[in-house]
Protein backbone atom coordinates (compact mmCIF):
# COMPACT_ATOMS: atom_id res chain seq x y z
CA UNK A 1 0.00 0.00 0.00
CA UNK A 2 1.28 3.74 -1.07
CA UNK A 3 0.02 5.40 2.10
CA UNK A 4 1.47 8.92 0.87
CA UNK A 5 -1.06 8.32 -2.22
CA UNK A 6 -3.51 7.68 0.06
CA UNK A 7 -2.82 10.61 2.54
CA UNK A 8 -2.62 12.97 -0.40
CA UNK A 9 -5.07 11.40 -1.99
CA UNK A 10 -9.18 12.20 -2.81
CA UNK A 11 -10.40 9.36 -0.54
CA UNK A 12 -8.70 11.40 2.46
CA UNK A 13 -9.86 14.85 1.11
CA UNK A 14 -13.47 13.61 1.54
CA UNK A 15 -13.29 12.12 5.12
CA UNK A 16 -11.37 15.36 6.18
CA UNK A 17 -13.54 17.75 4.21
CA UNK A 18 -16.58 16.74 5.77
CA UNK A 19 -15.87 17.71 9.10
CA UNK A 20 -14.28 20.78 8.15
CA UNK A 21 -17.44 22.34 6.50
CA UNK A 22 -19.59 21.29 8.87
CA UNK A 23 -17.78 23.44 11.40
CA UNK A 24 -18.24 26.22 9.19
CA UNK A 25 -21.92 25.28 8.88
CA UNK A 26 -21.50 25.02 12.62
CA UNK A 27 -19.84 28.57 13.43
CA UNK A 28 -23.06 29.88 10.68
CA UNK A 29 -25.17 28.51 13.28
CA UNK A 30 -23.75 30.14 16.45
CA UNK A 31 -23.53 33.71 14.07
CA UNK A 32 -27.10 33.65 13.57
CA UNK A 33 -27.85 32.97 16.85
CA UNK A 34 -25.70 35.40 18.52
CA UNK A 35 -27.28 37.92 15.99
CA UNK A 36 -30.88 37.19 16.29
CA UNK A 37 -30.45 37.80 20.18
CA UNK A 38 -28.44 40.97 19.76
CA UNK A 39 -31.05 42.54 17.46
CA UNK A 40 -33.75 41.28 20.29
CA UNK A 41 -31.71 43.07 23.44
CA UNK A 42 -31.18 46.01 21.35
CA UNK A 43 -27.60 46.01 19.57
CA UNK A 44 -27.56 47.59 16.22
CA UNK A 45 -26.47 46.60 12.84
CA UNK A 46 -23.39 49.19 12.84
CA UNK A 47 -22.49 48.01 16.36
CA UNK A 48 -22.59 44.17 15.11
CA UNK A 49 -21.07 44.33 11.81
CA UNK A 50 -17.96 46.50 13.45
CA UNK A 51 -17.37 43.48 15.26
CA UNK A 52 -17.45 41.21 12.33
CA UNK A 53 -15.05 43.34 10.63
CA UNK A 54 -12.28 43.85 13.14
CA UNK A 55 -12.05 39.92 14.12
CA UNK A 56 -12.09 39.06 10.32
CA UNK A 57 -9.48 41.82 9.73
CA UNK A 58 -7.55 40.85 13.59
CA UNK A 59 -7.54 36.93 12.86
CA UNK A 60 -6.05 36.88 9.01
CA UNK A 61 -2.36 37.32 10.81
CA UNK A 62 -2.78 34.98 13.65
CA UNK A 63 -4.19 32.60 11.43
CA UNK A 64 -0.99 32.75 9.15
CA UNK A 65 1.72 30.98 11.44
CA UNK A 66 -1.07 27.88 11.36
CA UNK A 67 0.35 27.45 8.23
CA UNK A 68 3.72 26.73 9.15
CA UNK A 69 2.49 23.85 11.03
CA UNK A 70 0.37 22.70 7.81
CA UNK A 71 4.17 23.16 6.31
CA UNK A 72 5.89 21.34 8.84
CA UNK A 73 3.33 18.09 9.27
CA UNK A 74 2.74 17.58 5.44
CA UNK A 75 5.37 16.28 4.06
CA UNK A 76 4.90 13.15 6.97
CA UNK A 77 1.19 13.25 7.78
CA UNK A 78 -0.38 14.42 4.21
CA UNK A 79 -2.07 17.28 3.28
CA UNK A 80 -5.53 16.46 4.18
CA UNK A 81 -5.13 15.29 7.87
CA UNK A 82 -3.53 17.89 9.13
CA UNK A 83 -5.71 20.53 7.17
CA UNK A 84 -8.38 19.03 8.96
CA UNK A 85 -6.49 19.02 12.38
CA UNK A 86 -5.16 22.64 12.49
CA UNK A 87 -8.48 24.43 10.92
CA UNK A 88 -10.76 22.02 13.39
CA UNK A 89 -9.96 22.08 17.17
CA UNK A 90 -6.48 21.69 17.24
CA UNK A 91 -3.69 24.00 17.61
CA UNK A 92 -0.70 23.35 15.76
CA UNK A 93 1.33 22.71 18.86
CA UNK A 94 -0.27 20.26 20.27
CA UNK A 95 -0.49 18.62 16.99
CA UNK A 96 2.79 18.77 16.01
CA UNK A 97 4.07 17.40 19.72
CA UNK A 98 1.70 14.50 19.29
CA UNK A 99 3.06 13.42 15.91
CA UNK A 100 6.32 13.61 16.20
CA UNK A 101 6.29 11.95 20.24
CA UNK A 102 4.20 8.84 18.45
CA UNK A 103 6.57 8.79 15.12
CA UNK A 104 9.69 8.65 17.26
CA UNK A 105 8.55 6.21 19.94
CA UNK A 106 7.73 4.23 16.65
CA UNK A 107 11.05 4.32 14.96
CA UNK A 108 9.79 7.45 12.72
CA UNK A 109 11.96 9.95 13.53
CA UNK A 110 10.58 13.24 11.57
CA UNK A 111 7.83 11.47 10.64
CA UNK A 112 9.61 10.25 7.79
CA UNK A 113 8.29 6.87 6.53
CA UNK A 114 5.43 6.36 8.71
CA UNK A 115 3.82 2.56 8.44
CA UNK A 116 -0.26 2.58 8.18
CA UNK A 117 0.06 1.04 11.37
CA UNK A 118 1.70 4.04 13.07
CA UNK A 119 -0.38 6.57 11.12
CA UNK A 120 -3.32 4.76 12.36
CA UNK A 121 -2.17 5.36 15.94
CA UNK A 122 -1.40 9.19 15.27
CA UNK A 123 -4.70 9.94 13.52
CA UNK A 124 -6.33 8.01 16.63
CA UNK A 125 -4.48 9.56 19.46
CA UNK A 126 -4.48 13.49 17.76
CA UNK A 127 -8.58 13.05 17.72
CA UNK A 128 -9.08 11.25 20.82
CA UNK A 129 -6.06 13.50 22.88
CA UNK A 130 -7.90 16.86 22.66
CA UNK A 131 -11.75 15.49 22.88
CA UNK A 132 -11.49 15.81 26.79
CA UNK A 133 -12.95 19.77 26.43
CA UNK A 134 -15.43 19.38 23.60
CA UNK A 135 -16.82 16.14 25.38
CA UNK A 136 -17.38 17.98 28.94
CA UNK A 137 -19.11 21.38 26.65
CA UNK A 138 -21.45 18.63 25.75
CA UNK A 139 -22.37 16.94 29.05
CA UNK A 140 -21.61 19.68 31.32
CA UNK A 141 -21.06 23.43 30.21
CA UNK A 142 -24.76 24.04 31.23
CA UNK A 143 -24.25 23.90 35.11
CA UNK A 144 -20.58 24.95 34.74
CA UNK A 145 -22.13 28.49 33.17
CA UNK A 146 -24.87 28.32 35.62
CA UNK A 147 -22.77 28.22 39.00
CA UNK A 148 -20.15 30.78 37.18
CA UNK A 149 -23.27 33.49 36.84
CA UNK A 150 -24.48 32.84 40.33
CA UNK A 151 -21.36 33.68 41.19
CA UNK A 152 -20.48 36.53 39.07
CA UNK A 153 -23.96 37.93 40.46
CA UNK A 154 -23.56 37.81 43.99
CA UNK A 155 -23.24 41.70 44.90
CA UNK A 156 -20.14 42.90 47.41
CA UNK A 157 -19.19 39.45 46.97
CA UNK A 158 -15.98 38.48 44.89
CA UNK A 159 -18.14 37.52 42.24
CA UNK A 160 -17.56 39.95 39.68
CA UNK A 161 -13.91 40.15 40.43
CA UNK A 162 -14.01 36.43 38.79
CA UNK A 163 -13.61 37.16 35.41
CA UNK A 164 -11.15 39.63 35.58
CA UNK A 165 -8.75 37.50 37.66
CA UNK A 166 -9.38 34.70 35.24
CA UNK A 167 -8.36 36.73 32.45
CA UNK A 168 -5.23 38.10 33.86
CA UNK A 169 -4.14 34.87 34.57
CA UNK A 170 -5.25 33.48 31.10
CA UNK A 171 -3.44 36.65 29.24
CA UNK A 172 -0.14 36.87 31.12
CA UNK A 173 0.15 32.70 31.27
CA UNK A 174 -0.23 32.85 27.50
CA UNK A 175 2.30 36.18 26.61
CA UNK A 176 5.06 35.22 29.43
CA UNK A 177 6.34 31.96 28.56
CA UNK A 178 7.51 32.89 25.21
CA UNK A 179 9.53 36.24 26.38
CA UNK A 180 11.33 34.25 29.12
CA UNK A 181 14.76 32.31 28.86
CA UNK A 182 14.45 28.86 28.33
CA UNK A 183 17.20 27.23 30.14
CA UNK A 184 16.13 26.12 33.48
CA UNK A 185 19.64 25.03 34.63
CA UNK A 186 21.07 27.43 37.66
CA UNK A 187 24.83 27.34 37.11
CA UNK A 188 24.23 28.22 33.57
CA UNK A 189 22.70 31.23 34.40
CA UNK A 190 25.11 33.78 32.38
CA UNK A 191 24.57 31.63 29.37
CA UNK A 192 20.83 32.54 29.62
CA UNK A 193 19.24 32.49 26.02
CA UNK A 194 17.43 35.65 26.19
CA UNK A 195 14.85 35.64 23.05
CA UNK A 196 15.29 39.30 22.47
CA UNK A 197 13.66 39.00 19.44
CA UNK A 198 10.29 38.04 20.83
CA UNK A 199 10.93 40.79 23.54
CA UNK A 200 11.36 43.65 21.02
CA UNK A 201 8.60 42.20 19.35
CA UNK A 202 6.28 42.29 22.06
CA UNK A 203 6.87 45.99 23.17
CA UNK A 204 6.75 47.31 19.80
CA UNK A 205 3.47 46.20 19.51
CA UNK A 206 2.18 47.45 23.30
CA UNK A 207 3.79 51.12 22.35
CA UNK A 208 2.14 51.44 18.81
CA UNK A 209 -1.66 50.08 20.59
CA UNK A 210 -0.82 51.93 23.23
CA UNK A 211 0.18 55.16 21.26
CA UNK A 212 -2.95 54.34 18.70
CA UNK A 213 -5.15 54.66 21.62
CA UNK A 214 -4.11 58.19 22.48
CA UNK A 215 -4.13 59.20 19.15
CA UNK A 216 -7.84 58.11 18.97
CA UNK A 217 -8.75 59.14 22.04
CA UNK A 218 -7.71 62.57 21.34
CA UNK A 219 -8.75 63.01 17.71
CA UNK A 220 -11.69 60.48 18.76
CA UNK A 221 -11.51 58.56 15.41
CA UNK A 222 -12.94 55.70 15.99
CA UNK A 223 -11.30 53.96 13.44
CA UNK A 224 -8.07 54.53 14.47
CA UNK A 225 -9.36 52.38 17.33
CA UNK A 226 -11.08 49.91 15.02
CA UNK A 227 -7.60 48.95 13.27
CA UNK A 228 -5.46 49.32 16.35
CA UNK A 229 -4.81 45.58 17.24
CA UNK A 230 -4.49 44.20 13.80
CA UNK A 231 -1.86 47.52 13.14
CA UNK A 232 -0.09 46.73 16.04
CA UNK A 233 0.40 43.18 15.27
CA UNK A 234 1.79 43.90 11.72
CA UNK A 235 4.08 46.43 13.33
CA UNK A 236 5.28 43.99 15.86
CA UNK A 237 5.98 41.36 13.20
CA UNK A 238 7.55 44.11 10.58
CA UNK A 239 10.05 44.67 13.70
CA UNK A 240 10.85 40.89 14.68
CA UNK A 241 11.97 40.63 10.68
CA UNK A 242 14.14 43.93 11.02
CA UNK A 243 15.20 43.50 14.44
CA UNK A 244 16.20 39.67 13.10
CA UNK A 245 17.86 41.27 10.06
CA UNK A 246 20.21 43.43 11.94
CA UNK A 247 21.09 41.51 15.28
CA UNK B 1 -38.22 39.27 23.30
CA UNK B 2 -37.40 36.26 24.87
CA UNK B 3 -35.81 36.37 28.36
CA UNK B 4 -32.14 35.63 29.05
CA UNK B 5 -33.13 32.50 30.33
CA UNK B 6 -34.53 31.00 27.01
CA UNK B 7 -31.72 32.59 24.76
CA UNK B 8 -29.15 30.72 26.89
CA UNK B 9 -31.41 27.35 26.83
CA UNK B 10 -31.16 27.70 22.72
CA UNK B 11 -27.60 28.74 23.03
CA UNK B 12 -26.87 25.52 24.65
CA UNK B 13 -29.52 23.24 23.10
CA UNK B 14 -27.36 24.59 20.05
CA UNK B 15 -24.15 23.63 21.36
CA UNK B 16 -24.73 20.23 22.96
CA UNK B 17 -26.21 19.26 19.37
CA UNK B 18 -24.03 20.69 17.04
CA UNK B 19 -21.01 19.81 19.28
CA UNK B 20 -21.90 16.21 19.33
CA UNK B 21 -22.07 16.12 16.01
CA UNK B 22 -19.20 17.57 15.72
CA UNK B 23 -17.44 14.93 17.57
CA UNK B 24 -18.54 11.81 15.66
CA UNK B 25 -17.66 13.06 12.96
CA UNK B 26 -14.11 13.63 13.68
CA UNK B 27 -14.06 10.27 14.63
CA UNK B 28 -15.43 8.75 11.82
CA UNK B 29 -11.93 9.92 10.45
CA UNK B 30 -9.61 7.12 11.62
CA UNK B 31 -12.00 4.91 11.85
CA UNK B 32 -13.10 5.26 8.17
CA UNK B 33 -9.28 5.21 7.21
CA UNK B 34 -8.80 2.06 8.75
CA UNK B 35 -11.56 0.41 7.09
CA UNK B 36 -10.67 2.22 3.79
CA UNK B 37 -7.09 0.73 4.03
CA UNK B 38 -7.71 -2.60 6.12
CA UNK B 39 -4.46 -1.19 8.40
CA UNK B 40 -4.28 -3.61 11.73
CA UNK B 41 -4.50 -1.59 14.40
CA UNK B 42 -1.83 -1.99 16.61
CA UNK B 43 -2.89 -1.85 20.15
CA UNK B 44 0.12 -2.71 21.96
CA UNK B 45 1.76 0.52 20.14
CA UNK B 46 -1.37 2.26 20.91
CA UNK B 47 -0.85 1.75 24.88
CA UNK B 48 2.12 2.51 24.66
CA UNK B 49 2.53 5.51 23.22
CA UNK B 50 -1.22 7.33 22.51
CA UNK B 51 -2.21 6.67 25.55
CA UNK B 52 0.11 8.19 27.57
CA UNK B 53 -0.67 11.32 25.46
CA UNK B 54 -4.38 10.99 25.57
CA UNK B 55 -4.66 10.97 29.19
CA UNK B 56 -2.31 14.41 29.73
CA UNK B 57 -4.13 15.93 27.14
CA UNK B 58 -7.79 14.84 28.16
CA UNK B 59 -6.44 16.60 32.02
CA UNK B 60 -5.18 19.71 29.86
CA UNK B 61 -8.46 19.82 28.47
CA UNK B 62 -10.55 19.50 31.71
CA UNK B 63 -8.71 22.41 33.32
CA UNK B 64 -8.54 24.81 29.82
CA UNK B 65 -12.58 24.70 30.28
CA UNK B 66 -12.35 26.10 33.51
CA UNK B 67 -10.07 28.73 32.40
CA UNK B 68 -11.71 30.20 29.09
CA UNK B 69 -15.23 29.77 30.01
CA UNK B 70 -15.83 32.49 32.42
CA UNK B 71 -13.72 34.63 29.68
CA UNK B 72 -15.81 32.91 26.50
CA UNK B 73 -18.99 32.59 27.44
CA UNK B 74 -21.36 29.98 26.50
CA UNK B 75 -21.73 30.57 22.51
CA UNK B 76 -18.37 31.01 22.33
CA UNK B 77 -16.90 28.20 24.61
CA UNK B 78 -19.37 26.19 22.44
CA UNK B 79 -18.03 26.61 19.02
CA UNK B 80 -13.98 27.27 20.73
CA UNK B 81 -13.65 24.39 22.00
CA UNK B 82 -14.74 22.43 18.59
CA UNK B 83 -12.72 24.76 16.41
CA UNK B 84 -9.72 24.97 18.15
CA UNK B 85 -6.87 27.39 18.37
CA UNK B 86 -8.23 29.20 21.54
CA UNK B 87 -5.68 31.17 23.32
CA UNK B 88 -4.10 32.55 20.01
CA UNK B 89 -6.88 33.16 17.86
CA UNK B 90 -10.24 32.62 20.02
CA UNK B 91 -9.57 34.32 23.09
CA UNK B 92 -8.22 37.39 21.61
CA UNK B 93 -10.94 37.80 19.22
CA UNK B 94 -13.33 37.42 22.17
CA UNK B 95 -12.06 40.32 24.35
CA UNK B 96 -11.30 42.50 21.35
CA UNK B 97 -15.00 42.32 20.42
CA UNK B 98 -15.54 42.68 24.00
CA UNK B 99 -13.81 45.43 24.01
CA UNK B 100 -15.14 47.45 21.03
CA UNK B 101 -18.17 47.52 22.17
CA UNK B 102 -17.96 48.53 25.42
CA UNK B 103 -19.15 45.74 27.33
CA UNK B 104 -19.47 44.80 30.51
CA UNK B 105 -17.79 41.87 31.52
CA UNK B 106 -20.42 38.61 32.23
CA UNK B 107 -23.43 41.09 30.69
CA UNK B 108 -25.39 39.52 27.96
CA UNK B 109 -23.97 42.06 25.04
CA UNK B 110 -20.55 40.87 25.92
CA UNK B 111 -21.93 36.79 25.43
CA UNK B 112 -23.25 38.00 21.56
CA UNK B 113 -20.16 39.67 20.81
CA UNK B 114 -18.08 37.21 22.04
CA UNK B 115 -20.26 34.63 20.02
CA UNK B 116 -20.62 37.12 17.33
CA UNK B 117 -16.37 37.30 16.76
CA UNK B 118 -15.65 33.50 17.90
CA UNK B 119 -17.56 32.18 14.89
CA UNK B 120 -16.04 34.95 12.44
CA UNK B 121 -12.54 33.99 13.42
CA UNK B 122 -13.77 30.01 13.04
CA UNK B 123 -14.82 31.43 9.45
CA UNK B 124 -11.23 33.00 8.65
CA UNK B 125 -8.70 30.21 10.03
CA UNK B 126 -10.83 27.81 7.95
CA UNK B 127 -10.68 30.08 4.86
CA UNK B 128 -7.13 30.68 5.39
CA UNK B 129 -6.08 27.10 5.27
CA UNK B 130 -8.46 26.30 2.45
CA UNK B 131 -6.40 29.14 0.53
CA UNK B 132 -3.04 27.69 2.22
CA UNK B 133 -4.00 23.89 1.02
CA UNK B 134 -4.91 25.18 -2.42
CA UNK B 135 -1.74 27.22 -3.20
CA UNK B 136 0.77 25.18 -0.44
CA UNK B 137 4.13 25.57 -2.84
CA UNK B 138 3.48 29.46 -3.08
CA UNK B 139 2.64 29.59 0.63
CA UNK B 140 5.57 26.97 1.55
CA UNK B 141 8.03 29.61 -0.12
CA UNK B 142 6.85 32.46 1.75
CA UNK B 143 6.34 31.04 5.01
CA UNK B 144 9.66 29.85 4.76
CA UNK B 145 11.52 32.55 3.75
CA UNK B 146 14.63 33.16 5.69
CA UNK B 147 14.32 36.99 5.90
CA UNK B 148 10.80 36.93 6.52
CA UNK B 149 10.41 33.96 8.44
CA UNK B 150 11.10 36.07 12.03
CA UNK B 151 8.30 37.60 11.15
CA UNK B 152 6.11 34.74 11.25
CA UNK B 153 7.84 32.72 14.39
CA UNK B 154 7.03 35.90 16.42
CA UNK B 155 3.53 36.45 15.99
CA UNK B 156 2.39 35.54 19.56
CA UNK B 157 4.61 38.40 21.04
CA UNK B 158 3.50 41.09 18.83
CA UNK B 159 -0.32 39.36 19.46
CA UNK B 160 0.22 39.64 23.31
CA UNK B 161 1.99 43.02 23.33
CA UNK B 162 -0.86 44.45 20.96
CA UNK B 163 -3.71 42.36 23.17
CA UNK B 164 -2.59 42.16 26.72
CA UNK B 165 -0.80 45.28 27.21
CA UNK B 166 -3.58 47.19 27.94
CA UNK B 167 -5.04 44.57 30.25
CA UNK B 168 -2.17 44.47 32.17
CA UNK B 169 -2.02 48.27 32.68
CA UNK B 170 -5.22 48.47 34.22
CA UNK B 171 -4.76 45.52 36.80
CA UNK B 172 -1.12 45.66 37.75
CA UNK B 173 -1.68 43.92 40.83
CA UNK B 174 -3.49 40.80 39.57
CA UNK B 175 -0.44 40.99 36.63
CA UNK B 176 2.35 41.30 38.76
CA UNK B 177 0.41 38.05 40.81
CA UNK B 178 0.33 35.92 37.62
CA UNK B 179 3.98 37.52 36.36
CA UNK B 180 5.64 36.24 39.46
CA UNK B 181 3.64 33.17 39.95
CA UNK B 182 4.64 31.84 35.60
CA UNK B 183 8.44 32.63 36.95
CA UNK B 184 8.48 30.71 40.03
CA UNK B 185 6.54 27.88 38.16
CA UNK B 186 8.55 27.45 34.77
CA UNK B 187 12.63 28.24 36.77
CA UNK B 188 11.53 26.54 40.27
CA UNK B 189 8.72 24.18 40.54
CA UNK B 190 9.00 22.36 37.15
CA UNK B 191 12.59 21.99 37.42
CA UNK B 192 12.12 20.49 40.68
CA UNK B 193 9.37 18.10 40.14
CA UNK B 194 10.67 14.59 39.62
CA UNK B 195 11.43 14.13 35.26
CA UNK B 196 8.00 12.20 34.11
CA UNK B 197 6.07 15.17 36.31
CA UNK B 198 8.13 17.98 34.96
CA UNK B 199 7.81 16.90 31.22
CA UNK B 200 3.84 17.66 31.43
CA UNK B 201 3.60 20.51 33.83
CA UNK B 202 3.99 23.26 31.15
CA UNK B 203 1.11 22.06 29.75
CA UNK B 204 -0.81 22.89 32.81
CA UNK B 205 0.90 26.42 32.90
CA UNK B 206 -2.50 28.42 31.94
CA UNK B 207 -4.79 26.26 34.33
CA UNK B 208 -2.34 26.65 37.68
CA UNK B 209 -1.96 30.32 36.68
CA UNK B 210 -5.80 31.25 36.36
CA UNK B 211 -5.96 29.04 39.60
CA UNK B 212 -3.45 31.25 41.56
CA UNK B 213 -4.12 34.73 40.12
CA UNK B 214 -7.89 33.99 41.15
CA UNK B 215 -6.74 32.68 44.45
CA UNK B 216 -4.78 35.75 45.25
CA UNK B 217 -7.57 38.32 44.34
CA UNK B 218 -9.75 36.75 45.95
CA UNK B 219 -7.45 37.15 48.99
CA UNK B 220 -6.59 40.86 48.34
CA UNK B 221 -10.48 41.49 48.00
CA UNK B 222 -10.95 39.64 51.27
CA UNK B 223 -8.20 41.63 52.96
CA UNK B 224 -9.41 44.95 51.09
CA UNK B 225 -12.74 44.60 52.50
CA UNK B 226 -11.73 43.82 55.84
CA UNK B 227 -9.95 46.83 55.78
CA UNK B 228 -12.94 49.31 54.62
CA UNK B 229 -15.20 47.73 57.78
Amino acid sequence: MDLQKIINGPFMFIITAIPVFYVLVQAFLFYRAARKRGKEIGMDDKGMNKIVRGTAIFSIMPAVPILLFLIILAPGLGLFFPWLRLSVIGSGVYENLIAQTIGTGMGFPGLQGLSPEAYLIIMVTMTLAIMAGPILTVVALRPIIGKLDQIESQEGSFGPELVPSVFIGLLVAIALPSLLPKTVIIEEVSKLQVPWVAIVTFISSALMVIGLGKISQKTKNNTIKEFSFPVSILFGMIVAIVFSAIM
Amino acid sequence: MRTRDKYNDSIHKLGRTTNLIAIILMLMVPIAFKIYTGTEFDTAAFIQHGLPLIIIYSIVGVTEIFSYTPVLGAGGTYVSFITGNISNMKLPSSIAAQQAINAKKGSEEADVASTLAIATSSFVTVTVLIIGLIGFSFFKGILENEVLAPGFTNVLPALMGAFATPFILKSPKKALVAIAFIIIYQYILVPLAPPKIGGILPAFTVFFSVLVTTGVSYLMFKNNKKKAS
